[in-house]
């Protein structure tokens, strides 16, 4: 549907679909989500099939062999895949700017969309399911070290996850989209340091559990750390605005109209 | 574009490398899921040695049975002495649960008490340099086999768990049903069950309401255009009157729906009540005398041995003569195999691997006659020691260690008594000083 | 398309092709936004009430009461607070408890259902929806934050519980166990041990109860409602702070990362 008007008269019919000059593309997002999606499943299952198996007793050896290798692997692997992808972002910079046309930059801006199409899907996992999926554990059996079966998951898979996506989306726009460039965007810095703080938390979270909370009240103060550095995800409201704010003029530039008269 | 295209091509490929590994691991983890089980804890091997040994020491515990058809009852009773020597890192048992380690509700609970007293609640009132019986009613849920604790909960001072021994739950989880009738004489078939599809079906209701406000809103031209006409000050097309009449509609329904919804759910249910949270006393058992008195003059830990010594002076308070049946902490038994009243204690379903092969050595294990105070060695020696990681006393701040002694008479009867002190690490053979240390140097307790 | 939707896309002067741009635009928003506003609300929920949402037996006439709406309300306004600011769209209430609701029942599945072995009777959560849906109602009936702290959000807090009851008052039905009295939700949660959740730990109505005629829910309910309404301006507040577009100047250094342009940020400084 579109619309157009004439002399102030609505016009409100099919119109023909404008050339597609297509902005936005969809297939590197449904991969990313897929594989995003293969690796927590890939994790439940064998949180399923490992957990109280293998997870109960950190001092036995099937404890090592099952948990503490994934541990090992999971951090290097993906901190190390961020650190390609941040470095990938970062040489590949577009290194004049000010000379980007306005097609180039909507596109980009669509691209940065995409980037926090995968950031908050990413995040999602440890804020939801695995989070309270953290209770479950936690509620259930006795805790017996830091590195358990749902933390090696939940906190050292899902939050460098998200962090590598994060900082992607930081980085992608600082280095392709000239307002960001120009400036440091605040409300973006916000949504990405924020939640990328809960890594840092978790040590005040693990000394709280190792001196002094014996047992496991998920609303504890202890805990609310989680949740303030969560809140910094609103700032993405903040970014939304300087997308839109931006966008709007693009939009206006690329496909003026000459013969609608603004109300 | 091409940028573009690369871009998002080493973005899949360090994404697919993630994914195969996963995936690498979740497969050999689903191979090696065939294969036997190990013995396994609760965590409770990391908890501090000054706790388990110090704290709540279980004994006399067992268990109805090593195997039971889901929906069947199995019996875990003993009895507990919460320890005189309590540690100061812990909390003193003023308030207590009385629970049980198993993975999940692979066991339901169906009675339990703490000195015959039900203990649905939560305890005040026990003190330490007492005894308690305790029994917990199980009963089988989810096939398997299950390693059934009893657990302490002491607030302030975490889960204190007991002896653990194998319970196999046979038959389908589907024969596992748990019905209930209330005091109003309403009959729910399975608790399991029981009110899920009423919330959810409420739940799915609301959410109808939400999803048809969401979608009222965002089937309009959403971002872009709405902050350009905000910006324009033109609320009036953002908000129509049509929007207003379907806010108030929906406000009236929200409440007309609560309303009687609440309305009709009291007149279902007109008897109620609060959850109930009060806690029970449990009564102070009376003071029994030590049958036996036990001064620790010295004792040390062989690193390289695994082995537990103390030099002990041992004074009888009864009026029969004793000997020295059994050493016991953080559950680990060490029996003195040359008492045959001690070897006959040990219950057929008591854990084997808890019980400590080599046994308690006793240097001077001729009877200890009434009123006589003997100087003797106790030895407890087993890998068990490391196994029950009991060493990293080492690491502790509180490098004390306590248990309980058995003693028997020349008529079999039992007494027991407690025994606590420091102990020294001994890094090599050279080090040790037990028998030879100054009494003077030592830091010993005596009851 | 209706004849409003066109007036809109009139009135920001967008060309068919922008339209179809930022229409384009919108569905990418609106799936950024879900996972948005499902994660922040329920990282925010999960650790500063989500005991009392877990277990039945935490659902209790005196916190449970007070806390959930105190703190689901927070990410509620935050949310309306930013989409009501930048678009005037009274979405962010209901969004936020929808969103969570959904992803509350996928966990009780896959999680204490799944892994853990728990029934779902233990598990069955409270939701704040119909409180979440007369908040947004009020904020397009009153257009006014202000009038909706005062009104929705006391209106949220007391929404909660009957809407609430509705759907678990049979777990509060009495029952005798053990000589005593206990409700079927008590019984629920004993049967099916936590070896980690003492029964102590339940932060629940435990003292004195001195009210008039019995009603203590409704005093839970009605201070509920009270909090409710500072929770809501507070996150209101954070909300709009949250949409500050600002862009802060970088160094020389930095610029000449990407071809030394010395210009100024191009967007959002002057908004």
């Amino acid at each position: 549907m579109s619309v157009t008007t004439t002399a102030g008269k609505l016009d409100v019919r099919p119109a023909a679909r404008p050339k597609a000059n297509k902005m936005f593309n969809f297939g590197p997002v449904a991969i990313g989500w897929g594989v995003l999606l293969a690796i927590y499943v890939g994790l439940r299952l064998y949180q399923q099939a490992f957990a109280f198996e293998y997870g109960l007793d950190s001092t036995t050896p099937e404890f090592e062999t099952y948990w503490v290798t994934l541990f090992n692997i999971e951090i290097p692997l993906i901190f190390g895949t961020g650190f390609v992808i941040w470095t990938y972002l970062w040489m590949t910079r577009d290194r004049n700017l000010a000379a980007i046309k306005p097609e180039v930059e909507l596109k980009r801006y669509f691209n940065l969309v995409a980037w926090f199409m995968l950031y908050t899907f990413s995040f999602l996992w440890i804020a939801s399911f695995f989070g309270e999926g953290d209770a479950t554990w936690h509620q259930t059996v006795i805790r017996d070290t830091a590195l358990t079966p749902s933390h090696i998951v939940v906190f050292y898979a899902c939050v460098p996850m998200y962090i590598v996506f994060g900082v992607g989306s930081l980085l992608y726009a600082t280095t392709r989209i000239p307002a960001f460039a120009n400036g440091y965007s605040v409300p973006l810095l916000m949504a990405v340091v924020g939640p990328a703080l809960i890594l840092p938390n978790l040590g005040y979270n693990e000394w709280g559990h190792a001196f002094w909370m014996t047992e496991e009240i998920f609303s504890h103060p202890l805990h609310w750390g989680f949740s303030f550095l969560g809140w910094t995800g609103l700032a993405l409201g903040g970014v939304l605005l300087q997308v839109v704010i931006r966008m709007s003029q693009l939009l206006k530039q690329l496909s003026p109209v000459e013969s609608v008269r603004a109300k | 574009m091409r940028r573009l295209v690369n871009r998002w091509l080493v973005c899949l490929f360090t994404a697919s490398g993630l994914f195969t590994a996963s995936s690498l691991l979740t497969a050999s983890g689903l191979v090696a899921a065939f294969v036997p089980l190990p013995v396994a804890a609760h965590g409770e091997r990391a908890t501090e040695p000054y706790i388990r040994t110090r704290t709540v020491h279980w004994y006399d515990v067992t268990w109805s049975s090593g195997s039971i058809a889901a929906n069947d009852e199995i019996t875990v009773a003993g009895k507990f002495r919460l320890f005189s020597d309590w540690p100061d890192a812990a909390s003193l048992p003023d308030l207590v649960f009385l629970s049980n380690g198993s993975p999940g509700a692979v066991l339901t609970r169906v009675e339990s008490y703490i000195s015959g007293i039900p203990a649905r609640q939560s305890a005040r009132g026990l003190k330490t340099g007492k005894d308690y019986t305790f029994k917990l009613v199980m009963k089988g849920r989810v096939p398997g086999k299950w390693h059934l604790h009893p657990v302490l909960n002491v607030h302030g001072a975490g889960a204190i768990v007991g002896p653990g021994a194998w319970v196999e739950v046979t038959g389908k989880q589907s024969d596992y049903k748990e019905p209930l009738t209330t005091m109003t004489g309403v009959k729910i078939d399975d608790l399991q069950t029981y009110g899920v599809a009423r919330a959810q079906m409420w739940h799915f209701g609301y959410g109808v309401l939400a999803l048809l406000w969401l979608l009222w809103w965002l089937r309009r031209p959403l971002i872009i255009p709405r902050w350009l006409v905000t910006q324009k000050g033109r609320e009036d097309l953002l908000i129509t009157s049509t929007d207003d009449k379907v806010a108030a509609a929906l406000l009236v329904t929200v409440l007309l729906v609560v309303i009687i919804g609440y309305k009709q759910t009291v007149e279902e249910f007109p008897n109620v009540v609060p959850l109930q949270a009060g806690f029970v006393k449990v009564p102070v058992p009376p003071n029994v005398p030590e049958a036996a008195s036990i001064e620790v003059k010295n004792a040390e830990y062989d690193v390289p041995g695994r082995s537990l010594r103390m030099d002990v002076v041992i004074t009888n308070n009864t009026d029969r003569p004793i000997r020295v049946g059994e050493f016991m902490t953080a559950q680990l038994r060490f029996i003195n195999k040359d008492l045959p009243a001690a070897v006959e204690s040990i219950d057929p379903s008591f854990p084997k691997d808890l019980l400590a092969g080599a046994g308690l050595k006793v240097g001077s294990d001729s009877p200890i006659a009434p009123g006589e105070s003997r100087s003797t060695t106790l030895d407890a020696t087993d890998a068990a020691w490391e196994v029950e990681r009991l060493v990293s006393f080492l690491s502790n701040v509180d490098s004390r260690v306590g248990g309980l002694v058995f003693f028997y008479n020349d008529q079999g009867e039992r007494h027991m008594s407690e025994i606590s002190g420091a102990v020294v690490p001994v890094f090599t053979q050279l080090g040790s000083k037990v028998s030879t240390k100054a009494p003077e140097i030592l830091n010993a307790r005596v009851d | 398309m209706n004849k409003n939707d066109a007036l809109i896309l009139q009135s920001a002067e967008l060309s068919p092709q922008a339209a179809q741009w930022s229409r384009t635009f919108d569905y990418l928003i609106i799936v950024v936004g879900a996972f948005l506003v499902w994660s922040v609300t329920y990282i925010s929920q999960l650790l500063l009430a989500g005991d009392w949402d877990f277990f039945i037996d935490w659902k209790d006439r005196q916190y449970w009461v007070l806390i959930t709406p105190t703190v689901t309300i927070m990410m509620a306004a935050g949310f309306q607070a930013i989409f009501w600011k930048l678009f005037r769209l009274p979405i962010g209430a209901t969004a936020s408890l929808l969103l969570f609701l959904v992803g509350v029942w996928i966990v009780r599945y896959h999680s204490w259902y799944g892994m853990a072995y728990f029934p779902l009777s233990l598990v069955i959560p409270g939701t704040c929806l119909m409180s979440a849906i007369a908040l947004d109602a009020i904020l397009v009936l009153s257009r006014s934050w202000l009038i909706t702290g005062m009104i929705g959000a006391t209106l949220y807090g007391l929404l909660f519980y009957p809407s609430n009851w509705v759907a678990i008052a049979g777990y509060f039905q009495p029952v005798e166990h053990m000589g005593s009295m206990a409700s079927v939700a008590d019984m629920i949660g004993y049967i099916y041990p936590r070896s980690g959740t003492p029964e102590y730990i339940r932060i629940i109505e435990r003292g004195t109860l001195r009210t008039f005629a019995d009603h203590a829910i409704w005093v839970s309910a009605f201070f509920s409602g009270f909090v409710c309404v500072f929770s809501y301006y507070i996150f209101w507040f954070i909300g709009s702070f949250a949409c500050n577009p600002k862009f802060v100047a970088v160094g020389t250094r930095f610029k000449s990362a990407f071809g030394g342009s010395g210009k100024p940020a191009a967007a959002g400084e002057s908004a």
